[in-house]
């Protein structure tokens, strides 16, 4: 394996509607915030080099359409993926209560080698809306993530731009890592079965 | 290899005749022969009823010509069979095969060809039936034509080289074969362009796309010299192929290279090659053969020999059927050969059991679905055995790739695993097992056997075109037996034709060989290996078939199976996904709710390529409802399936599935998780399916057990019962407070939260049952329910309060001996008796035993709410013997009442609560005894709220004037204040008069003059004597014309 050869991370983005994935990743991708809302159709992507550990790397994140009726993504479109984030709406904690299920939702449709490993990132966007209004405390955040095998929790603002790029940052590292990961199970996957013990072994002309 | 043509000889010239068969023409039932001696003979063919074919002579012309007949064509449309001999070209008529003209023009000519179009008119667009003719003359393309029966010369087009070999590519357009390469002639515009082979192609083309052919990566370089003929064909659609030697190009109508076709090599050059839908026919004199391949594949399929064969004759096909050439003849010089096709569904059966599964889709893709029952079908049904295929050679990821595309029923992919995975389905292959184990050295063959039995098992369903409805284990049998009637049954097509010999004969024992010579290790069946050995055959394309016997007999294990399993559950996922939808879109109980489904969602369904009939294996003439229950069923299969494999393969997976909606079946996955020991995992799915009982019941069990049980620490204590309580809603109520019980009993703090959290479901609980239930339980706990239904949720109604009242009341008779609480309690009754309005005092008070000095003040309080308030004071005043509560008692209820307005002197009320006080301390009860003291403090504080006349008369006579004192000062100030206050007032009053008519006066000054000619400058009228407004400016309008500006001063019209 080239240690040096280009690397594709791609990057699912998973959450309820409305809870500001399609804006984290534009704020993160182009740093522009826009404040009205649009229903993101099927799934979307926007690319990003980025350095990770001075190994340039390719990030593919892939926005995916909250509303249900806008789900029409298929096995395909999960699997090969490198990392999952999980975002939900600080200030909205149905958006909280979700995140199990599209994390279990994404589980069964990516079928990765080892689900128990594949990384995950939770975001609970949006503090920057007053904290009266704020459903979801960090310390239930962090404790949820705990329990689900210390996913990394960020708190961000897809609008002030706090800790977007921090996020990204773990996203990439981890994504990384899992991709070189799989690319060894790859291997291990393939095994070629080479029977020396064959007493008619050799070339078979 | 199948046979898709059988020869039948039709006529037979004794070997002692001095001509040969030199040219071949059939047209409707006519067979015309062009012998060597210049002799045409017309047969008619007659087709008896048996199928029979039977050949009668009409009419032999000896002098048809002097030499050799070369080439016969005819043209319908004009009546004219064209003929060439002794180097011309010759026009007969059709019927009466007299000349009618030897084209001069054409001595030398070497080939022609002819075409019939229906052209129109460059000029005026109509449409005629054009047939045009090209003769070929060394290097010179002459052309003619009929247009509506008359004959026209044409042009002559002069080419690079001597014209060989001539085919109409369109009605405009034609391929001239040279010597050394191929030209594309347009006829209309005389341009000649070269046809280039795409060399890039041909160097690129995968080994195993040429596999027919022989890969031997030629390009169109290699294609000039020799002596061997160019030829070249029409096939299918707008296609055309060119062979010169052993290569051979696929080019579309105007020249170009087809795109989706590489260039091929042909192992031996032909002598002619035709198109025969759907095969390209190759004759082979030298090998005294002909070979028919697939054009898409360019896989040999069967190879017919026929001993001399010369001549390869198929009819042109008609205008708008391309498959009108399914029967053509072939000639040696002393026989006439009647091609027929075996029909098309024997054909592909052919191809399936032989295992050429490729080539059967290739074939039926091509065939017009007009030709076949449910086309569709059939493709999806072979692609779904060559998944079964894919899967028996290790392709585990083409195979679930293969069943993915084509939606296939999931029970076809689950099948080919075992039981671990497979479950019930897998009994097929298990009984196939355990019957042929009793001979255990000839078990290996005799599974394989099997398995290729069941994969034939497929084929007489498929015949018979209706697809089998459910896959149960009892229809599995049914299916062996079925599958071994088939093979009985299959029919010898061979009869007296000459033997169609598949070339796959020789290989199939070839293979065997292999199989028996490399491979006695089983180990080293792979793939690979085989694709060596068949790589050295002659004929590259080994039967896939043979390739899975060699395979199959190892049981899948360890990475192989995880792989397999893996690949599966991808599929499972896929499919469950679309089931889902499917599911989530028709739910007959979402349905009766949103009416009938929107032309909207209906538009949506139809552009899924995602078909659920053919998921769930349906018939299309059931109802909707019966459809929703299959589909229920399949989900569930998936569910149950992809669940074994988790458990199997990957465990951490097991709980995003159980937790996710799913159609697991309870009791596969109810043993599975426990025997498993996942009991964490069992709660959730128990939670999922709405089978709560389950969940808590194993929620007792673990949360109650003395010591954390190691397979399920986080079970243990009564949190993870109430967290699961608290998902359930009203409509569980009684689970709820079934097995709340217990963890109120180990933990009440915690387990109240079960009734008490802060969310919707715990404050949508039905009150009075939770209540009921808590009493039981214990007083306290309904107090603090209580507590929160009426402070917190603000629920007003009497009952509860009712309830609470007496539960205080009865917990501090109660806990009378445990005084250090008592004191709160108390406390809380107070405040709540105080609080609350919701009550029934009466029934309370009731529950108030008069005589308990705890009471006394809640009695108070209660007999005040119910305006009983010299019933409250005596209890104040008599038994409590407190003053100042007394006395701040009728403060409060002073305060409480609002002062009757404009009426303050007169008013009653108020100072009647004092009033009664003062009763009660000055005339009490004769069993009391006067109390002066609180009487005269009452007084001196509180007189100036009690009626004078009314209070003094109480007073005893023997009471001092001096004690008097401060209440007489007090009455005396209060009044004196009162006197002063009106007085200001008055004062304050005629001043503000002074003010008013001041501003009167002013008013009175303003005016405004209305002459005659005075005009409104809004609306340029006079303003005559209309009512008009003056704006504050001075302006004056009409009224309404002012009201717009609204701000005006009205003055009236005599005011002027």
């Amino acid at each position: 394996m080239s240690a040096r050869k280009k690397v594709l991370l791609k990057v699912i983005i998973l959450g309820d509607s409305g809870v500001g994935k399609t804006s984290l990743m534009n704020q993160y991708v182009n740093k522009k915030f826009s404040s009205s809302y649009k229903a993101t159709i099927g799934a979307d992507f926007l690319t990003k080099e980025v350095m990770v550990d001075d190994r340039l790397v390719t990030m593919q994140l892939w926005d995916t359409a909250g509303q249900e009726r806008f789900q029409s993504l298929g096995v395909a479109f999960y699997r090969g993926a490198d990392c999952c984030v999980l975002v939900y709406d600080v200030n909205n904690s149905k958006s909280f209560d979700m995140l199990d299920s599209w994390r279990d939702e994404f589980l069964i449709q990516a079928s990765p080698n080892f689900p128990e490993s594949f990384p995950f990132v939770v975001l609970g966007n949006k503090i920057d809306v007053e904290e009266s209004k704020r459903q979801i405390s960090q310390k239930r955040a962090m404790a949820y993530c705990q329990s689900k095998g210390n996913i990394p929790y960020f708190e961000t603002s897809a609008k002030e731009a706090i800790h977007v790029e921090e996020a990204f940052e773990v996203i990439a590292r981890n994504a990384l890592a899992q991709e070189e990961s799989e690319e060894y199970n790859e291997d291990t996957w393939a095994t070629v079965n080479i029977h020396f013990d064959d007493p008619q072994g050799g070339c078979a002309c | 290899m199948i046979d898709a043509f059988h020869a039948r000889p039709i006529l037979e010239f004794g070997v002692k005749e001095r001509f040969k068969v030199e040219s071949l023409l059939a047209y409707a039932d006519k067979l015309l022969l062009g012998l060597s001696n210049g002799t045409l003979r017309v047969y008619q063919v007659k087709t008896s009823e048996s199928g029979d074919i039977e050949l009668e002579l009409l009419k032999t012309v000896d002098k048809f010509s002097r030499r050799s007949i070369e080439l016969l064509a005819c043209i319908k449309e004009a009546q004219i069979l064209v003929s060439l001999s002794d180097g011309h070209v010759q026009l007969h008529d059709l019927e009466t095969c007299t000349l009618q003209q030897t084209l001069v023009k054409t001595r030398g000519a070497t080939t022609f060809a002819v075409t019939t179009n229906i052209e129109r008119d460059e000029t005026t667009g109509i449409p005629s039936i054009v047939s045009r003719l090209a003769v070929g003359v060394k290097r010179k393309l002459l052309l003619f034509s009929w247009q509506d029966e008359e004959f026209i010369d044409g042009k002559e087009i002069t080419l690079v080289g001597n014209v060989r070999h001539l085919t109409w590519a369109s009605s405009r357009r034609l391929v001239a074969g040279l010597a050394s390469s191929f030209v594309m002639v347009d006829i209309i515009e005389g341009t000649v362009s070269d046809i280039t082979a795409p060399i890039t192609q041909t160097t690129v083309a995968p080994a195993e796309e040429a596999k027919g052919w022989g890969a031997l990566g030629m390009s169109y370089m290699g294609m000039g010299g020799w002596g061997s003929k160019p030829i070249s064909t029409k096939l299918k659609g707008e296609e055309l192929l060119l062979v010169k030697d052993t290569t051979a190009i696929f080019i579309d109508e105007t020249g170009k290279p087809a795109t989706d076709k590489p260039t091929a090599a042909w192992p031996v050059a032909p002598d002619a090659i035709a198109y025969s839908y759907p095969y390209v026919i190759s004759l082979h004199a030298g090998k005294q053969h002909m070979e028919i391949r697939n054009p898409a594949t360019q896989t040999l399929i069967q190879t017919i020999p026929i001993p001399g064969v010369t001549i390869l004759h198929v009819p042109p096909p008609g205008v708008s059927l391309s498959h009108a050439g399914r029967l053509f003849y072939v000639a040696s010089p002393t026989h006439v050969y009647k091609m027929g096709t075996v029909d098309y569904e024997t054909q592909i059966n052919q191809l399936v059991e032989a295992g050429q599964l490729d080539e059967a889709i290739s074939l039926l893709e091509q065939l017009e679905s007009v030709l076949l029952d449910s086309k569709e079908e059939r493709i999806r049904e072979i692609k779904m055995l060559k998944a079964e295929a894919l899967f028996k050679k290790r392709k585990f990821r083409d195979s679930m790739g293969l069943f993915a595309e084509v939606s296939a029923p999931p029970e076809r992919a689950i099948r080919l695993f075992p039981e671990s995975i497979a479950g019930e389905l897998a009994a097929v292959d298990e009984e196939h097992t355990s019957q042929n184990g009793d001979s255990e050295p000839a078990e290996d063959s005799d599974k394989t056997s099997n398995l290729s039995k069941e994969e034939e098992a497929d084929n007489p369903e498929n015949i018979d075109g209706a697809p089998e409805e459910g896959e149960g284990t009892g229809e599995a049998n049914e299916e062996l037996r079925k599958s071994e009637d088939g093979k009985d049954q299959e029919p010898a097509p061979e009869g007296k034709e000459i033997d169609a010999v598949p070339t796959i004969m020789e290989d199939e024992p070839l293979g065997d060989i292999h199989k028996q010579v490399i491979a006695p290790n089983p180990a080293k069946k792979s793939v690979d290996t085989m694709s060596i050995f068949s790589g050295r055959s002659k004929i590259t394309l080994t039967s896939e078939a043979t390739r899975d016997v060699a395979i199959d007999n190892k049981p899948l294990e360890g990475n192989e199976f995880k792989r397999a399993v893996n690949e599966l559950t991808i599929f499972l996922a896929d499919t469950r996904l679309r089931l889902s939808k499917y599911l989530e879109a028709n739910n007959p109980e979402k349905q009766a709710l949103a009416g009938p489904p929107t032309p909207d969602t209906l538009g949506a369904d139809k552009k899924d390529p995602f078909d659920i009939d053919y998921v769930i294996n349906n018939s299309s003439t059931e109802s909707v409802e019966s459809q929703y229950e299959k589909a229920l069923a399949t989900a569930r299969l998936v569910d149950t399936t992809l669940f074994r494999a988790y458990i199997l393969t990957k465990p951490a997976m097991v709980g995003p599935l159980v937790r996710r909606p799913n159609h697991c079946d309870p009791n596969v996955i109810g043993k599975e998780l426990e025997k498993q020991g996942k009991f964490n995992d069992l709660v959730d799915f128990y939670g999922g399916k709405g089978l709560h009982k389950d969940a808590l019941k194993l929620l007792k069990q673990f949360g109650q057990a003395e010591e954390e049980d190691e397979r399920a620490p986080l079970l243990h204590g009564p949190e993870r019962t109430i967290a699961y309580l608290q998902t359930l809603d009203a409509s569980q109520i009684d689970l709820i407070l079934e097995y709340a019980k217990w963890v109120l009993e180990a933990s009440p703090d915690l387990g109240m939260e079960v009734f008490l959290a802060d969310t919707e479901k715990a404050e949508s609980l039905p009150r009075e049952r939770v209540l009921e239930f808590l009493q039981n339980a214990s007083k306290v706990l309904a107090i603090r329910y209580l507590e929160h239904v009426i402070h917190d949720l603000e629920d007003a109604s009497p009952a509860f309060h009712n309830r609470l009242a007496w539960l205080y009341i009865s917990h501090i008779q109660d806990k009378r001996d445990a005084p250090e609480d008592q004191e709160e309690w108390k406390e809380k009754l107070l405040d709540f008796l105080k609080e609350s309005k919701q009550y029934r005092p009466e029934r309370v008070l009731t529950d108030l035993s008069p005589d308990d000095p705890d009471f006394y003040e809640p009695r108070a309080v209660v007999l005040s709410h119910m305006g009983q308030h010299k019933r409250a004071l005596e209890i104040y005043v008599f038994k409590i013997k407190d003053h100042d509560k007394a006395e701040s008692y009728c403060a409060m209820i002073h305060e409480q009442t609002p002062p009757a307005p404009e009426a303050e002197e007169l008013a009653e009320t108020p100072s009647q609560v004092y009033h009664i006080l003062l009763e009660l301390y000055l005339t009490p009860p004769s069993s009391h005894k006067r109390q002066i003291g609180p009487a005269l403090a009452l007084l001196s504080r509180h007189g100036a709220r009690l009626d004078a006349s009314k209070a003094l008369a109480m007073i005893p006579e023997d009471t001092r004037i001096k004690e008097l004192e401060s209440y007489f000062e007090r009455r005396t100030r209060h009044a004196n204040s009162k006197v002063s206050e009106a007085m200001v007032t008055a004062q304050l009053l005629r001043s503000n008069l002074v003010k008013v008519q001041h501003n009167w006066s002013e008013k009175k000054k303003k005016f405004s003059v209305v002459s005659e000619e005075t005009v409104c400058p809004v609306c340029h009228k006079r303003l005559g004597k209309s009512v008009i407004s003056v704006l504050p400016g001075g302006t004056t309008v009409h009224y309404d014309c002012g009201r717009g500006k609204r701000n005006t001063s009205k003055v009236s019209q005599w005011n002027r």
